[in-house]
């Protein structure tokens, strides 16, 4: 007799539970997603001018310095500096002084850069000339986030 | 004799709930009552949108799937996002961020929120979200984070 009491009582509850599992609205109406981007650090340069032209005198001696103007645009602190290779066409040993000029934090500069190229080895016959030196502004080693340096190189072609 | 009368006390009693419960069954299914459904998801819960590489516009590669299932009509899912903050210092505001919008492939400035579905009818539906991100030589280098909410509108 309790058994089948129990079992009645059983019955019943489980009635109950279904009775309240009448289907009730769902209203979830807003979805949020978390988004990242990673910016990377970068510094691109623009020179003034594609080349330059370089006059030797006669005999052994140094090439006058020339400017070389542009604009840098970087997101990190960043320098500028200069090298220059020898023209092919050109006699002697070419060096150029690179020179450096320090930009604070990030932004858009302008930069006039001193190339100072020197000419040694020059044969005694050498009676002086003039070469066309190309130029490029060219990003340099942009190192990794957060390490805040960034150099910009300008080249010959 | 005690037990006996208890037992049949306790009988009436479940006799007298399980009558109970089957008169509310019986006015439940003489009135369903089918309620108001909506559902929006959105995949994945963490979009990386990638790396930019320098100043301009950044199209991100990733797409964020979002689901709508609705037994009412709806006025259409709208998307906003937040101000992307990077740690340390810096913003990316949201007028700088861009959605696609999957009808024309627009896209559209997210500085108040956009629109990107038009009203819809009761279904289930999905919709594929690009976004584009302006960047510009004052976003300093790093990981910017920040938050897109995509809301289903109440019709009007």
């Amino acid at each position: 007799m309790r058994q089948r009491l129990t079992n009645l009582i059983s019955l019943g509850v489980a009635l109950a539970m279904a009775s309240a599992a009448v289907a009730t609205g769902e209203d979830r109406t807003t979805a949020t997603v978390a988004v990242t981007i990673t910016v990377l650090p970068y510094a691109d340069v623009q020179l003034d001018v594609d080349h330059v032209e370089v006059t030797l005198p006669p005999g052994p001696g140094d090439a006058p310095a020339v400017y070389v103007g542009g604009t840098i645009r970087t997101n990190v602190p960043a320098h500028v500096s200069a090298q220059i290779t020898k023209p092919l066409n050109a006699p002697g040993d070419w060096t150029a002084e690179p020179q450096s000029s320090e930009l604070a934090n990030s932004g858009v500069y302008r930069f006039d850069t001193l190339l100072k190229i020197m000419v040694t080895n020059l044969p005694e016959s050498f009676t002086g000339a003039t070469y066309t030196v190309a130029l490029e502004g060219r990003t340099g080693e942009v190192q990794t986030p957060g390490a805040g340096v960034a150099t910009v190189t300008i080249a010959p072609y | 004799m005690t037990a006996t009368r208890q037992s049949c006390r306790l009988a009436a009693v479940a006799i007298a709930a399980i009558l109970s419960l089957g008169v509310t069954a019986q006015r439940a299914c003489a009135l369903p009552v089918i309620e108001r459904y909506v559902q929006v998801t959105a995949t994945p819960e963490t979009l990386d949108l990638g790396t930019a590489p320098g100043q301009g516009d950044f199209d991100s590669p990733s797409e964020l799937t979002v689901k709508v299932a609705a037994n009412c009509a709806t006025g259409g899912v709208v998307a906003s996002v937040s101000a992307l903050q990077m740690t340390g210092g810096g913003s990316i505001g949201p007028e700088r961020v861009f959605v696609k919008l999957p009808l024309t492939g627009n896209y559209v400035a997210m500085t108040n929120p956009v629109v990107v579905t038009p009203p819809t009818n009761p279904g289930t539906f999905n919709i594929v979200l690009k976004f584009r991100v302006q960047t510009t030589i004052a976003d300093a280098p790093g990981q910017y984070v920040g938050t897109v909410t995509i809301t289903v509108a109440p019709p009007t």
